[in-house]
């Protein structure tokens, strides 16, 4: 913005009089403020949009150096011979690795996306977390398809590219590809710390609640909860929930039932029923699940937790988890309907807790995507990285730290009862829950909705109204 | 005849003297007036005002008309829609963060003048010991707001916290401080008041060292205690520190963020939420930096009339005491 200063009366040309230099500085002030914003302006009408072809790859003449950023990278030495193993399967690329913690992930991904400077691979979430970002990712089907075959898709664990798919409106391309799978909501037990209150799992509430005051009377814990950190309340309420009707709370999401329905609100206070009855850990509500929660587990002071295929690399941190840790399903709720959802096709329950017991939940916790604006030879190493940890190789490199999202890999190192149980986890996947949400704005409302039941005593129909006006807000 | 000299004079100006003229002769000329540097002097300042202070309050301003995700270029204007939503009930916490900022502010601000000040009138005695005391008050001002808070969750944990540990000893049942609402908030303010209590006291006690000493020697001789002396002699002269405090303390009550989010993170149900807090969800969390942009632009406002007032208190004060 061009402004020429004019003698006015007053002042003496060729000298700066207070009156000029109070002027340009209001002027040049005046234009730091107004040249943004009206830039600004300008951006209203939607910016440009993201390439939405397939990006085309060009493989580079030298090496490249590609970043990943993840918060669900391992920790060392896992880290280091992770990359070192994908670095001998692709000389051409050096990875660098930019690891946070995940709400540091959220918050970086946030303005480094948009503006370009994010790593070239992303870590994600599906959900809202994908949806977010998809307008900057690459349609990565195409490249699937000529890396694994037409029967891509069927190599890869019952659900998890549904998952990623349903993650974006209809008719988008897929924007990410399914790494890591989990199975989570499983109750892991320890047997030592079960066999000092009778030594058996706990097969209805009632034996829950009996186990759980043994326990407390010996300074233990019957089971963890970190509710602090809120994303195990909505995993528990998404369970609860689906005793009474499966699938009740993604239909109420994505506005096919109310939030407000008898199966929610039967889940949510039950929820609350658990903690009247002391199934937990002192005040969940100020324990953070990590450490705090999840350490009473670890460290041998809590039966049980709620885990999942997500904890298998715990299970190698002391020789003796193996044999101590064992799995069984959350016993059937008191006047949850018969839902004898695990049939015959589930095998190799180790621990069997009762007929109609609580279904799990299930979700891609973390899908690689690549960023759409990345130069061809970039690009192709962006690609390589992904085909090189979804394919038979990286999986199996990866799978004693994560959890593998292709069919049929397990980590090393599991006893033979473990490798049951591993097996059994992805097994469940038939019949799980859909864990995470297409918004985050339901998610969060059902957040507050629970603690308020749980904590302050609220009404929970009162409170799930306000979760069917968040989500219909949302959806809009 | 010589008509007098006049000076004239402008408050910005030098003096210009006009020098009487003669029939036929061209009046003598002006006398350049030089104008002041003052200017050219804050100009630098007035530059890092505009861009890191005028700048972004006038984009937040702006950005509160706008409903957006901060991810998307696209920006929708929505005029008041935001303020409607704030301040018409259809966000069911923002009211709660307002109510509880506000008591932040009522309880905080007075418990960290009062302490800091009890602290500074013991420690400018003759006490043994009173450099260590000093230091040891005023550390907490110094230490990280996430080491603080790492701290106090410690100290708060329901199972093997200090503070449970001393209520069990004493007899009681340990207390689940955070995870209960009604306690939650009040030991947050604990942490907060522990926290600058020790900075205030400094300042205090720099207030009390410019008391002339001779109104003490003059109320001892009246036969005045203590406790008169503190109340009658140090109290008003430390008048102007005090609203001074209280502006700075108002400013940092409704700042406060760190520590309470890293502590409870505006739970149990909301119990702790802090406007400061509510941004940051509504921002970060919940992607609408627009309605963050909103309650931050009532924060300003918030901010804007307490400094307004006490800035007043404080001319006030300041007139008292002379």
């Amino acid at each position: 913005m061009g402004t020429q200063i004019s003698p006015t009366p007053g002042t003496t040309p060729g000298l700066l009089s207070r009156r000029t230099v109070l002027r340009a500085s209001l002027l040049g002030a005046g234009a730091m403020t107004a040249a943004p914003l009206l830039a600004a302006c300008g951006s209203d009408d939607g910016g440009t949009a993201a390439p939405r072809s397939a990006p085309s790859l060009v493989k580079p003449s030298g090496t490249v150096t590609l970043t990943l950023w993840s918060w669900a990278w391992p920790e060392e030495p896992a880290a280091g011979q992770l990359k070192a193993a994908f670095e001998a399967a692709v000389p051409e690329v050096k990875l660098e690795v930019k690891k946070f913690p995940f709400p540091d992930y959220e918050t970086a991904l946030r303005t480094a996306v948009p503006n370009g400077t994010s790593g070239d691979v992303l870590h994600l979430q599906t959900g809202s977390m994908i949806r977010q970002y998809a307008q900057f990712l690459s349609p990565v089907e195409d490249l699937a398809r000529q890396a694994y075959g037409d029967d891509w898709e069927t190599q890869f664990l019952d659900g998890s590219v549904k998952e990623i798919r349903d993650s974006v409106p209809q008719g988008q391309p897929l924007v990410a590809m399914p790494q890591q799978y989990s199975i989570g909501g499983v109750l892991w037990v320890n047997r030592a710390v079960l066999a000092k209150a009778g030594g058996q799992v706990p097969t209805s509430h009632e034996e829950f609640v009996r186990i759980s005051r043994d326990l407390r009377g010996q300074g233990l814990v019957g089971a963890t909860w970190g509710a602090k950190d809120n994303w195990p309340n909505t995993d528990y309420l998404v369970q609860f929930a689906s005793q009474f009707k499966p699938g009740v709370v993604a239909a109420a999401e994505a506005g096919q039932a109310s939030f407000t329905d008898d199966a929610i609100v039967a889940g949510l206070e039950y929820l609350k029923r658990t903690l009247a009855d002391e199934l937990w850990n002192k005040a969940p509500f100020a324990t953070p699940a990590f450490p705090d929660a999840y350490d009473l587990f670890f460290n041998g002071k809590a039966a049980a937790a709620s885990i999942g295929t997500w904890g298998t690399a715990a299970l190698f941190a002391t020789p003796n988890r193996l044999t101590d840790w064992a799995a069984c399903l959350w016993p059937r709720l008191p006047d949850a309907p018969e839902d004898n959802w695990l049939g015959s096709s589930v095998s190799g329950i180790p621990q069997p807790s009762s007929a109609s017991a609580v279904r799990p939940w299930r979700t891609v916790n973390v899908a690689a995507a690549m960023r759409a604006d990345l130069s061809p030879d970039k690009q192709w190493a962006a690609w390589k990285f992904v085909e090189w940890s979804c394919g038979e190789e990286g999986q199996k490199a990866g799978s004693a730290t994560y959890t593998p999202a292709r069919k049929g890999i397990r980590p090393d190192g599991l006893n033979e009862e473990w490798q049951r149980i591993y097996d059994w986890h992805n097994e469940l996947g038939k019949g799980a829950e859909r864990r995470e949400f297409d918004y985050i704005e339901t998610r969060k409302a059902i957040e507050s909705a629970i603690a308020a039941v749980c904590v302050n005593n609220a009404d929970p129909k009162a409170e799930l109204q306000r979760v069917d006006a968040a989500a219909a807000r949302a959806r809009k | 005849m010589t008509a007098p000299v006049r000076l004239e004079t402008r408050a910005d100006e030098q003096p210009v003297v006009d020098t009487p003229t003669t029939g036929g002769t061209r009046p003598a000329p002006r006398r350049r007036r030089r104008p002041s540097p003052g200017w050219l002097y804050v100009a630098p300042a007035l530059a890092v005002f505009a861009v890191f202070v005028a700048y972004p309050i006038v984009a937040t301003i702006r950005s509160s008309f706008y409903d957006y995700d901060g991810i998307s270029p696209v920006r929708q204007w929505v005029g008041l829609e935001n303020y409607r939503e704030m301040l018409g009930g259809l966000d069911p916490y923002f009211w709660k963060a307002v109510t509880n900022t506000l008591l932040w502010t009522v309880v905080t601000v007075p418990a960290q003048l009062l302490i800091g000040l009890g602290l500074a009138v013991l420690l400018d005695g003759a006490l043994r010991g009173r450099v260590v005391y000093r230091t040891v008050f005023f550390m907490p001002a110094v230490l990280s707001s996430a080491v603080i808070a790492f701290a106090w969750g410690w100290i708060f944990n329901p199972d093997e916290g200090v503070a449970t540990r001393v209520l069990r000893a004493a007899g009681g049942s340990g207390q689940a401080w955070l995870a209960d609402p009604g306690t939650a908030i009040w030991a947050a303010f604990g942490v907060s008041a522990w926290r600058y209590s020790g900075l205030f006291m400094l300042f205090y006690l720099a207030a009390i060292q410019m008391i002339p000493r001779d109104l003490y020697e003059s109320a001892r001789i009246d036969g005045a205690s203590w406790w008169q002396r503190a109340r009658r002699i140090t109290v008003p002269q430390v008048r102007p520190m005090t609203v001074l405090l209280t502006l700075f303390g108002v400013i940092g009550a409704f700042r406060e963020f760190e520590v309470v989010y890293i502590l409870t993170r505006g739970g149990p149900a909301h119990a702790t939420d802090l406007l400061s807090i509510q941004i940051f969800d509504q921002a970060f969390d919940l992607s609408r930096p627009g309605y963050a942009a909103a309650i931050a632009t009532a924060l300003l406002a918030l901010t804007a009339v307490c400094a307004v007032v006490l800035l007043r208190l404080i001319s006030w004060a300041n007139r008292s005491v002379e």
